[in-house]
């Protein structure tokens, strides 16, 4: 089985001589717009969340105490005497006599630059290089707030950065759980069928008629308090992992259902190929492209359950952060209507649940490269 | 002009064609052909000729937008001295929805997937009865069982409550011809009726059809690719070879003395019992629709390709009781190749 | 002379459980095929016809034992002796599978679409462990050659093939263990009549060269006929018939079989005939009926057939019929009609003229 996809030459020649279905799939996939530009957003994102630490300005938990509220900041372009540099101004807090609210002012006589690959605070890029160079900054005693800053003076963009680090590995490591399990259930069952078939059904059914958000938030509430946030990030994902992988062993069972009568399966049998052989040659293969369709539309689901369960504060806890808890604090009405950019994390949220949603879409055309 | 008279049906340069990411797709490439009042005018043709499709272009049921009658017209002479042309329709307007069903009427391959099977046999006709004629209810059901009992289903006074799973391939495929008739339709279109079918079922069917031609006086468009099928039902016959007529003519005519190569070589290709000597069938394949050839289309399976036919794809001879289109019947073209 | 027995398959049983609730109790059978016994000569073909669902396909299963038989014994002849193959296990049963092969109906799904030519055809070799890399390959060009591809297409995929074009590679797949007998599953239903005659030949020119016994299942009896020596009619799992295919076509001996000719469309438009079709529609094989299976749609049923079930029973000489009135029925064979002639033939007019120009310069 050929994997490689064809080099522009292959693809330029347009006859589909000697490709692979996987080189169909992905021809196919090309030519839906929207799933491959979600796609490589995708990998961006991914990219930025792994090194979120790089790409913030400033440590999760750095408080500004003088910066409480601070609205989000443009970057400028343009002065009063024409184009610049990108900058950020100084603001000037002042004070509401009559509602006694802080209002930010920007100052235009300090002038920051916007500096890439600034020093900064000191950090351990992945857990393993000790550095304090970060992707942007600008010089002291300039702020930059991208999003503005929340109640205690912390800026957003750095907490959105390591709160979706957080949400969005949670949301992919869980899937690729709940997939390797409900792959190998759903193979067993749908190929050997009988007992193992009727016995994995009932597990299945009986796990699903479980109300779902009552049963997170109490697993998530066993959870010892004296856990490490390390541990109750693991902890959140395999929750999620084991009450997932049924629509996932429903899907892979149901391909195999399919598969297991196709002629090619009866042929190798005929062969004298063993059941391991069948499997392993052609029905995981073969279900292979649906698998990954199926993982790809899961992630989202995941990420939402996530976020629902910190939002509603059984998941990840001080001094982790996750998009979900972000979101706790833009609870209240007054936040609503004052802080607006409170909201930015349910933002992050939005647009890489449809990224994933018009990827997997993709996929799933491409999937099937003989249809029209 | 009695000829005006005797037709029913006028197709003429019709083509239907389709956009895939693969380009466009001829699936109908420039047809013409009649059907006549009450004669059954057979479609013959492999996979892809555009047999069916030519079916749905004249039911404008072709699937949108990706597919779209490009060209040509489908005269209809209804009632009114006055034909209507099909292909100038909109497909979802009340005229074409007038036009399906009570004139024309069509049964499908599978007797499985073209019924409904969430409501009752009955439910259907009486539906479909009740959409094109001004009748009550009961007046719709009482014509249902007639009908019912009409394509010979044993007891239709209780069958008409039962559900499409309740019958077999063969029971369901009368209900969707008692269906079709529900009004009376001048013209059935049959769109491989007995593909799906057992021989024995195939053989009711097909001697049900005949029958109720004969009580309904309609004309019938068969279409199918099994040649026993058309030599049993048709009078006049049609083969269609990539999106194009290639040879037209009454059936003795096609069967006795066929003139096409392609007509020929599936005569020689199909079993007939008694006949022990070896078939020969021809050769190749159909192409894929996107790489049709230039020229004849059939050139490159040809056994009697000669050069012009590699070059221009040959037009409609005519003779006295058949058109053919093969460069073979030009007077042209042979002596100015023979130099 | 006699020809040897390759395959024997002695009142094979096949029962499908039918399964209810949550359970999956078994509250019922389907006689799928009910005491079906035969054999298929060296070298020769036996077709198999019937309708849907008379046992056809679930017969030639499980005699490669793809589903296990519920009784019955298969006798599959290995080192010049028929062995029961029913109770071999999956050792053993390698070494019958590279006796015993079989061809599929659908030339779509017969073939892994992730999988190239090659490799699909060199399949069998390798899950038997047969050669070396480089002599599989040798073995799969003499394939393709064998079944007219062209071996130079060997890396491409199946969805690069037509319906005919698969056909032959599921035939070279087959052929590459060099069986006695392959077991053809409906081979041309699904093809194009053009292409159907091509793979009809194909397969006849194999036997030929390759001495191949085919058990043919099909439901078109003229494709039956054109390709079998003996023809096995089965009705609702179990054999009405067994006869030379002249014999059974000429003169049938069982009401189903003399139904199943009537029945047949012929390509003939001057053929006139009165056909006695048969009524109502084949039982459910969860369900058959007392006596004699086919009773219900018989026009000669009598009394008796609600009774007893009549056995397959030998006349004269090399045929059998489970009929209780097959020495006192007169049965109408297949004949045209009026027409003795057949109608083709008739040469193109210009065809002489036009064949003598195909070679000629543009």
């Amino acid at each position: 089985m050929s994997e490689a996809s064809p080099g522009p030459a292959k693809l330029a020649l347009g006859k589909q001589q000697g490709l692979s279905q996987w080189d169909l799939m992905y021809i196919k996939f090309r030519r839906h717009r929207l799933a491959m530009f979600s796609g490589v957003f995708l990998i961006l994102v991914y990219i930025v969340i792994l090194f979120a630490e790089f790409f913030s300005p400033y440590p999760t938990n750095e408080k500004f105490g003088k910066f409480v509220h601070t609205p989000p900041m443009p970057i400028l372009f343009w002065d009063g005497d024409g184009l610049s540099r990108p900058f950020v101004y100084g603001y000037n807090q002042e004070l509401d006599i009559e509602t006694f609210q802080r209002t930010y002012v920007a100052d235009t006589t300090q002038k920051y630059y916007l500096k890439f690959f600034t020093k900064g605070s000191e950090y351990s890029l992945l857990g393993l290089v000790a550095t304090d160079i970060h992707f942007f900054g600008v010089d002291e005693p300039g702020l930059i707030f991208l999003f503005g800053t929340d109640r205690f003076g912390q800026d957003v963009f750095s907490r959105v950065l390591t709160g979706a680090q957080v949400t969005l590995t949670a949301g992919m490591l869980s899937v690729a759980i709940s997939v390797a399990l409900g792959a190998v259930l759903g193979t067993l069952s749908g190929y050997y069928g009988g007992v193992v078939d009727l016995i994995v059904q009932r597990v299945i059914e009986f796990l699903s008629s479980i109300p779902r958000i009552p049963l997170w938030m109490t697993l998530a509430a066993v959870m010892p308090t004296d856990w490490s946030s390390v541990r109750i990030y693991f902890g959140i994902i395999t929750i999620l992992a084991f009450l997932g992988w049924m629509g996932m062993a429903r899907e892979v069972r149901g391909k195999v259902l399919i598969l297991r009568s196709m002629d090619y399966v009866m042929a190798a049998k005929a062969g004298g190929a063993s059941g391991a052989y069948n499997i392993f040659k052609h029905m995981l293969p073969n279900a292979l492209s649906h698998i990954i369709v199926v993982a790809t539309l899961a992630v989202p689901v995941m990420i939402i359950v996530e976020t629902s369960l910190s939002f509603l504060g059984f998941g990840i806890q001080p001094p982790m952060t996750s998009l979900g808890a972000l979101l706790r604090e833009a609870q209240n009405v007054q936040s609503v209507v004052n802080f607006p950019w409170l909201f930015s994390p349910a933002i992050v949220i939005i647009v890489t649940t449809l990224a994933f949603n018009f990827l997997g879409d993709g996929l799933r055309d491409a999937a099937d490269p003989y249809s029209q | 002009m009695t000829e005006q008279q005797d037709t029913l049906l006028r197709v003429s340069g019709l083509k239907t064609h389709f956009r895939t990411e693969q380009g466009t797709i001829r699936a109908v490439d420039g047809i013409d052909f009649e059907i006549k009042r009450g004669e059954t005018f057979g479609i013959v043709g492999e996979s892809g000729c555009g047999k069916s499709v030519t079916a749905y272009s004249i039911m404008q049921l072709i699937e949108r937008p990706q597919g779209d009658i490009v060209s040509g017209s489908i005269e209809y002479m209804g009632e009114g001295a006055r034909p209507i042309d099909i292909a100038a329709l909109d497909p979802n307007g009340p005229d074409m929805r007038n036009l399906r069903g009570n004139e024309i009427g069509m049964i499908f391959q599978e007797p499985m997937t073209s019924l409904n099977p969430i409501y009752t046999i009955g439910n259907q006709i009486i539906e479909a009865i009740v959409l094109h004629q001004r009748v009550s209810k009961m007046e719709a059901r009482k014509r249902a069982i007639e009908l019912l009992d009409r394509v010979g289903l044993s007891d239709p006074r209780s069958q008409i409550d039962d559900y499409p799973h309740q019958l077999s391939g063969g029971m369901r495929q009368r209900v969707m011809i008692a269906m079709a008739l529900s009004c009376n339709p001048r013209l059935l279109i049959a769109d491989e009726p007995t593909t799906a079918l057992d021989v024995t079922v195939e053989a009711q069917i097909l001697d049900l059809m005949r029958d109720l031609q004969q009580d309904f006086g309609m004309s019938i468009m068969l279409i199918t690719h099994n040649l026993g099928v058309v030599a049993e039902n048709c009078d006049r016959v049609m083969v269609m070879y990539l999106g194009k007529v290639i040879e037209e003519g009454s059936a003795v005519d096609i069967f006795y003395n066929p003139r096409h190569p392609y007509t020929h070589g599936l005569l020689e290709s199909i079993p007939q019992i008694g006949l022990s000597s070896r078939l020969t069938p021809i050769e190749g394949a159909v192409p894929m629709m996107q790489d049709i050839p230039t020229g004849c289309t059939f050139a490159p399976r040809c056994p009697h390709v000669m050069a012009i036919c590699e070059d221009d794809p040959p037009m409609l001879f005519p003779s006295d009781s058949e058109r053919t289109k093969c460069w073979l019947y030009s007077e042209e073209a042979l002596p100015q190749h023979a130099k | 002379m006699p020809s040897e027995t390759v395959l024997q398959v002695h009142e094979l049983k096949k029962y499908f459980p039918i399964r209810k609730g949550i359970l999956k109790r078994t509250v019922g059978w389907i006689r799928a095929v009910d005491e079906v016994s035969f054999s298929v000569s060296a070298g020769q073909t036996l077709g198999l016809v019937g309708e849907s669902g008379c046992g056809k396909t679930t017969t030639g299963r499980c005699i490669l034992r793809l589903y296990e038989p519920t009784a019955g014994s298969i006798l599959y002849r290995l080192d010049d002796q028929l062995e029961n193959i029913v109770e071999f296990n999956h050792a053993e049963m390698k070494r019958v599978r590279q006796k015993l092969q079989i061809i599929f109906q659908d030339p779509f799904s017969s073939l892994d679409p992730r999988m190239t030519i090659h490799d699909i055809i060199a399949e069998p070799l390798r899950i038997n462990r047969i050669g070396t890399r480089a002599q599989q390959s040798d073995r799969v060009e003499e394939l393709m050659d064998l079944v007219g591809l062209n071996a130079s297409q060997m890396n491409r995929y199946p969805h690069e093939f037509s319906g005919g074009q698969r056909q032959r590679i599921g035939i070279a797949r087959a052929l590459a263990l060099n069986p006695e007998m392959i077991v053809c599953d409906e081979p041309v239903s699904a093809l194009d009549v053009s292409v159907q005659a091509q793979v009809l030949n194909l397969l006849m020119d194999l036997q030929e060269r390759l001495n191949l016994a085919y058990l043919f299942i099909a439901h078109d009896l003229s494709v039956v006929e054109y390709i079998s020596k003996r023809v096995v009619v089965m009705y609702l799992g179990k054999i009405v018939e067994i006869a030379d295919a002249t014999d059974l076509y000429q003169s049938p001996r069982h009401p189903y079989t003399e139904a199943l000719l009537g029945a047949i469309p012929i390509p003939d438009p001057l053929a006139k005939r009165t056909r006695k079709p048969l009524t109502g529609t084949v039982p459910s094989a969860a369900n058959p009926p007392s006596g004699c299976n086919f009773r219900t749609r018989c026009a000669y049923a009598q009394d008796v057939c609600a009774r007893e079930e009549p056995p397959l029973t030998q006349i004269d000489g090399d045929r059998s019929v489970a009929c209780h009135f097959a020495d006192e029925l007169e049965l109408t064979g297949f004949s045209r009609g009026g027409t003795s002639r057949l109608p083709i033939h008739s040469a193109l007019p210009n065809m002489n003229y036009g064949s003598s120009m195909a070679g000629a310069p543009g």
